[in-house]
């Protein structure tokens, strides 16, 4: 019997992956447990290990496809009796005309095994056992007038789903009721459900979509290169900007610190250490005074976090990636500098799993090195606040006694969800950090 | 009405059939002047005397034999077995004569008696005291089999079995003698030994259970109900004739069905319903039916016996994997 591998659910609500190499050829001999494919979900690379021992027949996917959980991912060892979805999609592929189809089944009162086998083998295709689908599709699609066999089945296993026969179906008989009337109602329950979670989940977004300007075609000077899909890493932050900007109310406070003190500091006794580290450390220093911040917020309840999980953004060739310094409360300067180090060293390798970037409480990104003198950062859901920082630089400073003087200034821009925070609770706790950062004394102090 | 636990339900049903027909006597093993192992007769000797509650020999077969000359001669037995696992002894009575004898007769005799037996695991007994063989009897063509969930139910099916013309064995839950009390009516109550009821109305699958069961899946469809998986439960009550009608019509409704049984697994009462479905509901069906069910094992000794039994987590479970196939 043929064997097919389908892509398992990781969990955590990630229902997609994208296949980042591919690993065995058709042809390749397997051993159970070796990796047959990389993939890739919310920027961690997983490594794919074949539950079967046998020969691969067929590889379902190609480097760049999106998968989904069920999607066969390979087949291993095929004998000729075992219907599989593999097969299928081989054979449906460039005869998806469905009039083709209708016209091969006119006359045909019921499908019979037997004589769907017969057809099969005299017409050159390979003989199959009957499609995998509950009883009450096959009715639906005797009702519907529909050869179950000639569906491309989107369930498990390649199983033919009631919707997959509908669709099938489509500008034949709408009038088919019967079997569709309860998975309309079940459906529909499940859509309320749904629909009732999703209210839950984003705080009264409007019903009604925002006008769409009309897209208008960029001018071109030579042929197009063609657009492309996003793809990888580009992807992945896509979505999760997207969902962020989309879902969360954001304030950024602005304010600047006077680093002068801190940075005279930092060149006498801690040249390694960068300038994130003692801004994470400054963070968590305020965290513990206004615990607001460090919190996650789902399905409308918050949680002010007891623990402590520092997301630092960083970038890296293939794009932006967040991996979390967890309990970045327990450590000590120097530990969040060296633990620092080697997760930025991982991030630009491509070598964190998603462990790594799960799990954030609250999110530092510095685009300082690179320049900027102010800017909005983005969210990292469920988190409620990311601390951004531009670049430091010698700045005329009024002093209190009036006068001008240069000091080195970090700008610090605070984007907060303000459905749990107000303006002043973020002027509060960004202050502290200001405080703190102006300090170095007081810095070192904190736990 | 009063709240009553089932065996007090049982006693009153006794006590209620012998009132009103001289007829009924009770007969077995100390359940005259002891008033039986679980109380069941508890008071039927002084009230009705030696002569229609009376005390047995150790010996099932005498019981069960006696019971179906008696039945024969116009009595109307009611006959209790200590434990369904002793059962066996008096086996051969049951089925060689107790439910042939209107088939063998021509329908010139009819054999009305009732033999009860406390059934199933739940009370940390010893061996030979936990089974759940059902399908022993419910095999049997001429013997009706019912199984009461509760008290109300089973005061009113075993109303009912002591009125029918023919042979029923009437099994005992006992690990719920005494676990619930329940409502039931003080005035007479008859039951219907040809149907099964629905407890709980649903439309997402339908679950079928039986005996103690009958309660554990219903805490489990009060759990699912919070998910949004509203579940059409239907309490057997006869496991022989089955009532197939009421889970036919109940599985066309949802197209899916989980089956839950304290009986071992293989060829046991759920793989009968289950090829009743299949003749007749199988186009509605939307994914492989569940079952629920004690292992092929001898029933454990305490210490495991409830490993053994279906517990809410297990049917919970079978229940959700069942909605949630994809068809």
């Amino acid at each position: 019997m043929s064997r097919t591998f389908s892509l398992q659910d990781p969990g955590e609500g990630i229902h997609e992956a994208e296949v980042a190499e591919v690993l065995v050829a058709e042809g390749d001999s397997v051993e159970e447990d070796d990796s047959v494919m990389v993939v890739t979900t919310d920027k961690a690379d997983s490594e794919l290990p074949s539950p079967f021992a046998g020969t691969v027949e067929t590889v379902h996917v190609s480097v760049g496809d999106i998968v989904e959980v069920g999607d066969p991912l390979v087949t291993f060892d095929g004998d000729e009796d075992g219907e599989e979805p593999a097969e299928r999609d081989e054979e449906d592929e460039g005869e998806s005309d469905e009039g083709e189809e209708d016209q091969e089944t006119d006359g045909e009162e019921e499908e019979d095994p037997e004589d769907e086998a017969d057809r099969r083998s005299t017409s050159g295709e390979p003989s199959a056992a009957p499609v995998p689908a509950s009883p009450s599709t096959r009715r639906l699609a005797r009702e519907l007038d529909i050869d179950i066999s000639a569906v491309d089945g989107s369930g498990p296993g390649g199983r033919v789903l009631a919707d997959d026969v509908r669709k099938a179906a489509e500008g034949g008989r709408p009038d088919a009721e019967g079997a569709e009337k309860k998975d309309e109602k079940r459906k529909k329950k499940k859509e309320k459900k749904e629909k009732k979670e999703k209210r839950a989940k984003e705080a009264e977004e409007p019903e009604e979509e925002q006008p769409q300007e009309q897209p208008t075609e960029p001018r071109r000077r030579e042929e197009p290169g063609g657009a492309q899909p996003l793809r990888g890493w580009r992807r992945a932050t896509a979505r999760r900007v997207a969902e962020s900007w989309q879902t969360i109310p954001h304030v950024t406070h602005m304010d600047r610190a006077d680093i002068t003190g801190l940075e005279t500091f930092r060149a006498e006794r801690a040249p390694d250490l960068t300038m994130t580290a003692f801004v994470v450390k400054a963070a968590i220093g305020a965290l513990s005074e206004h615990p607001r911040f460090n919190a996650t917020f789902r399905d409308d309840e918050l949680e002010v976090r007891p623990d402590c999980h520092v997301g630092v953004a960083v970038d890296t060739e293939r794009g932006l990636v967040v991996p979390v310094l967890a309990d970045a409360d327990r450590r000590s300067l120097r530990e969040i500098g060296d633990e620092l180090e080697q997760l930025g060293e991982r991030a630009r390798s491509g070598s964190l799993e998603r462990d790594d970037v799960s799990g954030g409480t609250f999110t530092v990104t510095n685009v300082g090195p690179l320049g900027g003198t102010a800017f909005t950062p983005i969210i990292v859901p469920p988190q409620v606040a990311i601390l951004g920082l531009a670049r430091a630089a010698p700045t005329p400073v009024v002093t209190d006694d009036g006068e001008i003087v240069v000091r080195t200034m970090l700008p610090i821009c605070l984007a907060f969800d303000h459905r749990i925070n107000d303006g002043a609770d973020a002027a509060r706790f960004v202050s502290t950090i200001v405080a703190l950062l102006e300090d170095p004394d007081e810095l070192l102090m904190r736990s | 009405m009063a709240e009553r636990t089932m065996i007090e339900a049982i006693r009153l049903a006794l006590h209620e059939a012998m009132t009103e027909d001289d007829s009924v006597v009770v007969l077995g093993e100390d359940v005259g002047v002891d008033g039986g192992v679980f109380r069941a007769t508890e008071g039927l000797h002084e009230e009705f005397g030696p002569w229609r509650v009376f005390d047995s020999p150790l010996a099932e077969a005498v019981i069960v034999g006696a019971s179906v000359g008696m039945a024969i001669a116009g009595a109307r037995p009611v006959c209790e077995l200590q434990f369904s696992g002793f059962s066996y002894l008096g086996f051969h009575q049951l089925e060689e004569h107790a439910a042939r004898m209107r088939w063998r007769s021509r329908g010139r005799f009819s054999v009305p008696m009732v033999v009860r037996m406390p059934y199933g695991a739940g009370v940390r007994a010893l061996e030979h005291h936990s089974e759940s063989k059902e399908v022993i009897f419910a095999h049997v063509p001429g013997l009706t089999t019912v199984i009461p969930s509760g008290p109300r139910s089973a005061r009113a099916l075993l109303a009912a079995a002591i009125r029918s013309p023919d042979p029923v064995v009437f099994l005992e839950p006992k690990s719920i003698y005494r676990s619930f009390r329940e409502e039931v009516p003080d005035e007479p109550e008859v039951g219907d030994l040809r149907s099964a009821r629905r407890v709980r109305e649903g439309d997402d699958i339908t679950l079928v259970a039986w005996g103690a069961m009958v309660r554990r899946t219903q805490e489990a469809a009060d759990e699912l109900a919070d998910d949004g998986i509203e579940c059409d439960v239907i309490d057997l009550r006869t496991v022989s004739p089955l009532d197939e009608s009421s889970i036919v019509e109940s599985a066309q409704r949802t197209g899916r069905v989980a089956i839950v049984h304290e009986a071992h697994r293989s060829f046991g009462p759920a793989g009968e319903i289950i090829a009743r479905l299949v003749e007749q509901a199988f186009w509605q069906l939307e994914a492989p039916i569940a079952r629920v069910t004690g292992y092929d094992v001898h029933v454990p000794y305490f210490a495991r016996e409830q490993a053994y039994l279906p517990d809410g987590d297990r049917i919970a479970e079978a229940i959700r994997a069942t909605v949630e196939e994809p068809s």
